[in-house]
């Protein structure tokens, strides 16, 4: 393993198959998730970020092996979570946990919010009775909630007064890395920022590592030490959140980048980042995926698939185009 | 004089839990040809403020329990509910955030479209296949005549969002709301679609009325913002003013809390605490008071009218912030 690392992701892919015809019988693949490798340091957050139809989500679900991996592993501290029996999967998921965009969809509507986040300790067989509310009034006071809300329904909550819910519950095990996918999404954006604190602030007294999936640049931006690019279910760009922000060195990076509406009328665009859209991830265009809206496309990115390569001096700046050191 | 005006509107929804005001005392003006953004959070009652000006409250359980909308020197809450389809469409046009909301799923794009030329315009056959085509085209897509033979699914999101456009703009509208057009969107297609509706708006004068909750779409697109909370105007202004000096609260706590390009985790992100008032018998006095850093005992006590603080800029506030103030933290 890389050193330093706590997670290490090597070529994991995720297809899926396409039926159709009255047979059923599978006419294509969908390739949501190919040939994605990259390690997760201790302590720090990496974000993942992407438009719709990356792969972005699966892989995190697949990471945690809530879809099965087609291929590749994925390795926590010298286990394999994406070949890990049923038994090793139970005490792995005890290190690993999720939080998802809407904790609503993901806490059980006919148990109270104190139940839901004493759940896990529950199922884990972790602590005597009394021990374990000991630990679902920690976790309440550590996101934030008084302790009386126990009693209360996911229902009776607010957006946001739910998502630290669901970060206590994801928390109740004491995990060291927590894959989070859009967990700010559904938020308002007064509400974003006190849940975004939350998080970092938990990072900070735990140290957990984050795996923060979401389509917010902004979000990703102020949360991560390092980000990683997707694609059509590949990187196409990962390396330190400054070189990426400063000098994106892949054209789609660069798009994106310019795509977001900056909140300043002085700096409006006067012409549009990139035309068209994603393509279907069924049939890909060849090569490089991102040829047919590229301005910078010549032949050889129509039959080639780029490699993660090295972008310029920065060690672990890596990027997926065969023009990037030319424009 | 303004093309649209609103004032004084009120909408309300009798729930089984109460009556939600969700518009209470709403007024605002689009001027011809320009953009005004309407912008606020989950709740505010900006796109109940839209539906309400076309007559689109479902009813029951809403209301429009009072108010003026004042459009071509008539009020279009007084006249027969007969009439509003003639002018929906036809005068004032209307886009969502879900183009599926509008598009008929069993019906190709080409028929769609093709009612719209027929019920307005009397054109039918080739020289109505021309025009689709035509305005297709201006919308950005090119391979148009293919596109009319689809059914909606068979569409992208971006690319639905462009033939609701396409059909809004069709009969030409003085008036064309569009309620979060880009907020399903990716952003790389939201850049497209933003700039698809400035060059459109240049283009052919047409008025926008954009609901949204985002302040970077707001800084793209609009000339005049209406910030709304809980029901309630509470600042209006041109965008450069609103941006550069915002003079309510709330206002100030929602540009504060954006996360603009450079901002890192090293600092906390402004926040607003507390939560919105539930509009069932909301608070007496401003709304905003009880997550208001400056309030005090008078704006728990009386509401503040929305007054002119100098000319173009409107706030509901007893105690504004002062102009030239730092809008970073």
């Amino acid at each position: 393993m890389t050193d330093g690392s706590l997670m290490e992701v090597r070529h994991l892919r995720k297809h899926y198959p396409v039926r159709g015809g009255i047979f059923g019988r599978q006419r294509d693949t969908v390739k949501a998730v190919e040939d994605v490798s990259f390690h997760l340091r201790a302590g720090e957050t990496l974000g993942l970020v992407g438009e719709s139809g990356c792969g972005k989500s699966t892989l995190g679900r697949t990471l945690m092996r809530l879809e099965e991996p087609t291929e590749g592993d994925v390795l926590f501290e010298g286990r394999n979570l994406a070949r890990a029996s049923a038994a090793e999967l139970f005490s792995l998921r005890r290190d690993v946990q999720m939080i998802f965009q809407d904790p609503y969809s993901s806490l059980n509507p006919r148990l109270t919010v104190g139940e839901a986040v004493r759940e896990p300790l529950d199922i884990h067989r972790l602590g005597s009775t009394a021990e374990r509310s000991t630990r679902v009034d920690e976790l309440f006071e550590a996101v934030g909630l008084s302790p009386q809300a126990q009693n209360r329904y996911p229902h009776e909550f607010s957006g946001g007064q739910r998502q630290r819910v669901g970060v206590a519950r994801s928390l109740a095990l004491r995990p060291r890395v927590i894959v989070a996918d859009e967990p700010v999404s559904a938020l308002d954006v007064s509400v974003q920022g006190q849940v975004l604190n939350l998080l970092v602030e938990l990072q900070r007294e735990l140290g957990l590592t984050y795996l923060f999936i979401s389509h917010d640049l902004s979000v990703v931006e102020y949360l991560s030490e390092r980000v990683a690019v997707m694609y059509l279910g590949r990187i196409v760009e990962i390396g330190d959140r400054a070189s990426i922000y400063a000098a994106p060195a892949h054209p789609y990076t660069r798009a994106l980048l310019e795509s977001v509406p900056i909140a300043d009328p002085r700096r409006r665009r006067e012409h549009v980042p990139v035309q068209g859209e994603t393509p279907s991830a069924v049939n890909p265009p060849s090569g490089c995926a991102f040829h047919p809206r590229c301005p910078f496309a010549v032949d050889a990115c129509r039959q080639q698939v780029p490699v993660l390569e090295a972008a310029g001096e920065e060690e672990d700046h890596l990027v997926a185009c065969i023009r990037h050191d030319e424009i | 004089m303004a093309l649209l005006e609103v004032a004084g509107l009120r909408t309300a929804f009798h729930t089984e839990d109460g009556v939600v005001r969700a518009v209470d005392g709403v007024s605002f003006q689009v001027e011809a040809g320009k953009v005004l953004g309407i912008v606020g959070e989950s709740g505010c009652g900006k796109s109940v403020s839209a539906m309400s000006v076309m007559r689109l409250i479902p009813d029951p359980p809403g209301r429009i329990d009072g108010g003026r909308v004042i459009w071509k020197g008539r009020d279009l809450l007084g006249i027969d509910p007969d009439e509003m389809p003639q002018i929906r469409g036809r005068e004032i046009a209307m886009i969502f955030q879900d183009p599926m909301t509008s598009l008929n799923p069993v019906f190709t794009i080409g028929k769609q479209l093709g009612e719209v030329l027929d019920k307005h315009f009397d054109l039918r056959g080739k020289a109505a296949v021309e025009r689709m085509i035509e305005i297709l085209g201006q919308v950005g897509i090119a391979d148009a005549s293919q596109r009319l033979g689809q059914y909606p699914h068979e569409l992208s999101g971006g690319m639905k969002q462009r033939i609701m456009i396409a059909m809004a703009l069709m009969c030409k509208p003085d008036l064309l709301i569009a309620d979060e057009p880009t907020t399903a969107l990716d952003v790389t297609v939201q850049a497209q679609i933003l700039q698809l509706m400035k060059q459109l708006q240049r283009e052919s004068k047409t008025a926008i009325i954009l609901i949204t909750h985002d302040m970077g779409v707001v800084a793209e697109i609009c000339d005049d913002v209406v910030v709304m909370y809980a029901g309630k105007v509470v600042e209006s202004c041109g965008v450069f003013e609103l941006f550069e000096h915002p003079r309510h609260p709330y206002t100030r706590g929602l540009l504060d809390s954006i996360l603009r390009p450079g901002r890192l985790k090293d600092v906390p992100v402004p926040t607003i605490d507390g939560v919105v008032p539930s509009l069932i018998n909301p608070p007496e006095g401003c709304r905003f008071a009880d997550r208001c850093p400056r309030a005090e005992t008078r704006c728990r006590q009386q509401t503040p009218p929305l007054a002119q603080l100098e000319a173009g800029h409107m706030v509901a506030c007893f105690l504004p912030l002062e102009r030239m103030q730092e809008t970073t933290t």
